[in-house]
């Protein structure tokens, strides 16, 4: 995004909260959310000019599924990030409302709320209801396709009626709450919702249920939370990344790893315009860090890796117990296990067939069935359009 | 290295404690810890599953509280049962408010797994996350016949531990209580918890 646009969009933000003070309203559904989680499972952070309610989180949802909030109205939020894959698109490379393909893959919004950074590789961004405004209004690529368009999107969410309901119902102290600084606020707050707390690993590891896991399943979690394997130093605690803070936090960590993926001419770059962390801060011993994502849900979001380029879990595990990925020839030629930026943490290791079998069922054990399907998260279009209870 | 570095810090963090700071690991709920200059005592314990000595220090720490819902409950042995001297028996359990739990059963490679998997004292490494069990069996004027730290919800004693309990010449009471730790310290809610007991013999 272009200097001009981040000022016009700040503007725009900040427009929306220096409004003249208003009388008060009466009580609106401001009860607060409540994700339902388990004893002991970390509450998410949750910002004090943001407060989690259900009616925003309810607003946040029709925000995220409606085809308003692209330019040419042909894509939602939703269109890349899919209830039934996890929140992610199955794609290698997100594809735009205006077709333009995005250099990396659409990354699950489940339990964005515990990041401490956002996107594969921005030690900058951290806050949801900023982040919102990247897909909305980038050029570069075009996502949703919003810029320059800020007052029609204004207009076409005015001119649906049920949305002055539910934005003042979710905004209370607003006299006109229609505004691109709540729409990114709800928005925020229906994916700051978004929590995976039910999967066979947590109903095993959190709730004691013996039956939970299977023998595979247990054997691939001892191999995962090996030293031999190492797994645990980036994808560890609850959430499986280490770049996590939650309610309470004392101590934040935001950490990215260059894993070897590519080595292009043995120089250690990584393919223009995908180079990670290095693309904002020109470090070269940034050059191809990534943050590690959720491994929540894992076994839904293939292709993986930041650009898609390995298929399957399998593939994955061969890539790291090489300690890198070699490619032979073309133009991302390279020994990625000779990567000089690599991680210290990325260094091989070998596995047997049945022990890597037994980590992938480790890992599609870490699957939240009931959140696929939980109608808290799901398309509230839909649900209309067929007759049901929106 | 990270791991170097966390082991230096942890190490850091005992002598503080064994220094006589009070100063509890422990985030639980109502963060009341036992406190004092005393600390607990965690020699001989045994390790098993993915449980560290961080995370024991936190749950001995901690003032435990009767949750009826967040208690452990033993599957095996049931009370009052007389196990057999050899094999060694396996111990399972499950949370009471997931309603669920085991049947008996014998998994021999399990207990080999298990066997295997048990580390001495003083183990550190992976971060505890989720729940973690102290199991404590206690025979009249031994309190501390046998304890075991686990993450997991079944234990099967070693030929060293499963020769303690076996040559006990008393019944033998096991108890669990447990707790819900993030990174080894216990969570905001976790407990620690309660568990009833169960009493049992060893055969002949």
């Amino acid at each position: 995004m272009n200097a001009p646009r981040a000022a016009l969009l700040a503007a725009l933000v900040l427009a929306g909260c220096g409004s003249d003070p208003v009388p008060p309203s009466p009580p609106a559904n401001t009860e607060t959310w409540d994700w339902g989680l388990p004893p002991g499972y970390p509450k998410p952070k949750v910002p004090a000019d943001n407060p989690m309610t259900v009616a925003k989180v309810e607003l946040g949802r029709r925000l995220f599924y409606d085809t308003r909030l692209s330019g040419n109205g042909t894509q939602s939020c939703a269109s890349c990030h899919a209830q039934e894959k996890a929140f992610t698109d199955g794609l290698a490379n997100a594809v735009g409302s205006t077709g333009q393909a995005h250099p990396r893959g659409s990354m699950a919004i489940v339990n964005v709320a515990y990041l401490s950074s956002l996107t594969w590789g921005n030690p900058i961004l951290g806050s949801l209801e900023e982040q919102a405004l990247l897909p909305m209004f980038g050029e570069n690529p075009v996502e949703l396709g919003l810029a320059g368009k800020e007052a029609e999107l204004l207009a076409r969410l005015s001119d649906f009626p049920q949305y002055h309901d539910m934005f003042a119902d979710a905004f209370p102290g607003d006299a006109e709450p229609i505004i691109l600084d709540n729409i990114v606020k709800a928005i925020a707050a229906f994916e700051r919702s978004v929590v995976s707390y039910r999967s066979p690993y947590d109903r095993y590891t959190y709730e004691g249920d013996p039956s939970a896991l299977s023998e595979a399943a247990l054997r691939g979690k001892e191999l995962f939370f090996s030293e031999r394997l190492e797994c645990f130093h980036c994808h560890g605690g609850f959430n499986f990344s280490d770049s996590v803070t939650h309610a309470g936090s004392t101590f934040t960590e935001t950490m990215f790893h260059n894993t070897g993926l590519y080595n292009l001419g043995g120089t250690g770059a990584y393919p223009e315009g995908n180079a990670g962390i290095y693309e904002i801060t020109h470090l070269a011993s940034d050059m191809g860090r990534f943050r590690a994502p959720t491994l929540r849900n894992i076994a839904l979001t293939a292709p993986y890796m930041h650009d898609g380029s390995i298929a399957t879990l399998s593939e994955v595990l061969d890539h790291y117990a090489a300690g890198g990925r070699t490619i032979e020839a073309g133009p991302h030629a390279g020994v990625g296990s000779e990567n000089p930026f690599k991680s210290e943490l990325i260094n091989g290791f070998t596995l047997t067939e049945a022990e890597k079998a037994d980590v992938i069922a480790f890992l599609e054990a870490l699957t939240d069935e009931a959140l696929l399907g939980d109608a808290r998260f799901s398309d509230p279009w839909k649900v209309e359009q067929t007759g049901g209870e929106p | 290295m990270r791991t170097g570095r966390r082991m230096a810090m942890v190490g850091a963090m005992s002598a503080l404690v064994w220094a006589g700071l009070g100063v509890g690991a422990c985030g639980g709920e109502d963060g009341a810890t036992s406190g004092g200059a005393t600390p607990p005592d965690m020699e001989g314990v045994i390790y098993a599953g993915g449980a560290n000595d961080e995370a024991l220090y936190a749950l001995l720490t901690a003032t435990a509280k009767d949750d009826p819902a967040q208690k452990a409950a033993i599957d095996t042995p049931e009370e009052g049962a007389t196990l057999p001297k050899d094999p060694a028996a396996a111990f399972s359990w499950h949370i009471s408010g997931t309603g669920a739990s085991l049947s008996p059963s014998l998994d021999p490679a399990g207990a080999l797994r298990e066997w295997l998997g048990v580390r001495a004292a003083h183990a550190h490494g992976t971060p505890v996350n989720g729940r973690g069990y102290l199991l404590v069996f206690s025979v009249p004027g031994n309190d501390k016949l046998l304890r075991v730290f686990t993450t997991e919800l079944a234990y099967t004693p070693d030929a060293n531990a499963w020769s303690k309990l076996a040559s006990a010449v008393a019944p033998i009471t096991l108890t669990i209580t447990n707790a819900i730790f993030e990174d080894s310290r216990v969570a905001q809610g976790g407990g620690p918890f309660l568990g009833e007991g169960v009493t049992f013999s060893v055969g002949p």
